[in-house]
């Protein structure tokens, strides 16, 4: 089982027609505040994020024929969920409250005060200001055969990088991540984890 | 109204949804603003707006310019009373609080652990 995995600054945006970009991407890219002026994990993620899009703003045929590939970010329903709870429980709540284990439904959701409201309605505007950049794609669940997936999961993988795992190497697709626990055969994996890197 | 910028000019694009176009607004009024000269931003043409352009464009500006940012800059061409104000008014505030600022970057660092 081959595992393949490219450095992030090896990376071409041009070089791929499509490209999934992990929840934690996405949120730091929409969400980055400019506060540090030091290096910051994210930043060289942000950087290819940036380059993508970019690529897609391009309208001029002669412009677009020049590319090797405007790539496009592909977005699947579970990776919408991922970004939207993923943004409210880890970063929205947590400056709302100025701590790090709140009660995301009682003290945050259903707070009266709380910013919910308009933190929920920020993300996904953010994520739709991007819609013309990405291509959806259904989640192929039966044809990943649900209960061998079930089968695969321990304490090491967790169910849904198994699942977009499974669904983009069988689509061809690469998967941006930082996430050291995202090793998997038969499907590429940009990253810049040193940790991910080294199990090459 | 001041040194007229507009965005959509400046960005070549009507999406003022990444960093590197709000970076690039900011290259555009900091000279202005550096002389004490008023800049408006004029958001005619722009049909897709994030929170990082916003962040990277007006908050660093207010950032940059604590003093003189509210006098100087006008924006212009976009809904009161909707997300994208929401948005414009957030990148300013938070600018105006560098200890939210530092949390949010904290908690986003936090999503990035090796």
């Amino acid at each position: 089982m081959p595992y393949n995995l490219i450095k992030l600054s090896d990376f071409d945006p041009e070089s791929v027609p499509f490209i999934f970009i992990d929840a934690n991407i996405w949120i730091a890219s929409l969400q980055n505040n400019n506060f540090s002026t030091t290096p910051r994990e994210y930043l060289p993620y942000i950087s290819k994020f940036d380059a993508i899009v970019n690529l897609n703003t391009y309208s001029e045929p002669k412009l677009i024929k020049k590319l090797k590939n405007q790539p496009k970010i592909v977005m699947t329903n579970m990776l919408i969920s991922e970004t939207i709870n993923a943004y409210l429980r880890n970063i929205a709540m947590k400056a709302f409250l100025g701590k790090d284990n709140g009660n995301f439904k009682k003290e945050y959701r259903e707070e009266k005060y709380s910013d919910y409201d308009k933190q929920l309605r920020t993300i996904t505007s953010d994520i739709e200001a991007l819609a013309f950049s990405m291509t959806f794609i259904d989640d192929s669940y039966s044809a990943l055969e649900p209960i061998g997936l079930l089968n695969e999961i321990n304490r090491e993988v967790d169910y849904n990088d198994l699942y977009y795992a499974k669904l983009l190497g069988m689509l061809g697709i690469p998967i941006m991540t930082h996430d050291k626990d995202f090793f998997f055969p038969d499907v590429t994996i940009i990253t810049n984890n040193n940790k991910l890197l080294t199990r090459r | 109204m001041g040194r007229i910028i507009n965005i959509s000019k400046v960005i070549g694009t009507s999406n003022a949804v990444i960093q590197k176009f709000g970076n690039q607004i900011f290259d555009e009024a900091f000279p202005y603003l550096l002389q004490g000269e008023s800049i408006t931003l004029d958001f005619q043409g722009i049909t897709n707006l994030t929170s990082g352009f916003c962040n990277a464009s007006i908050g660093k500006l207010y950032s940059t310019f604590p003093e003189i940012s509210e006098d100087l800059i006008e924006i212009v061409n976009f809904e009161t009373n909707s997300i994208w104000s929401e948005k414009i008014l957030d990148a300013i505030e938070l600018a105006r609080n560098p200890e939210r600022a530092q949390v949010l970057d904290e908690a986003l660092l936090a999503l990035f652990e090796e």
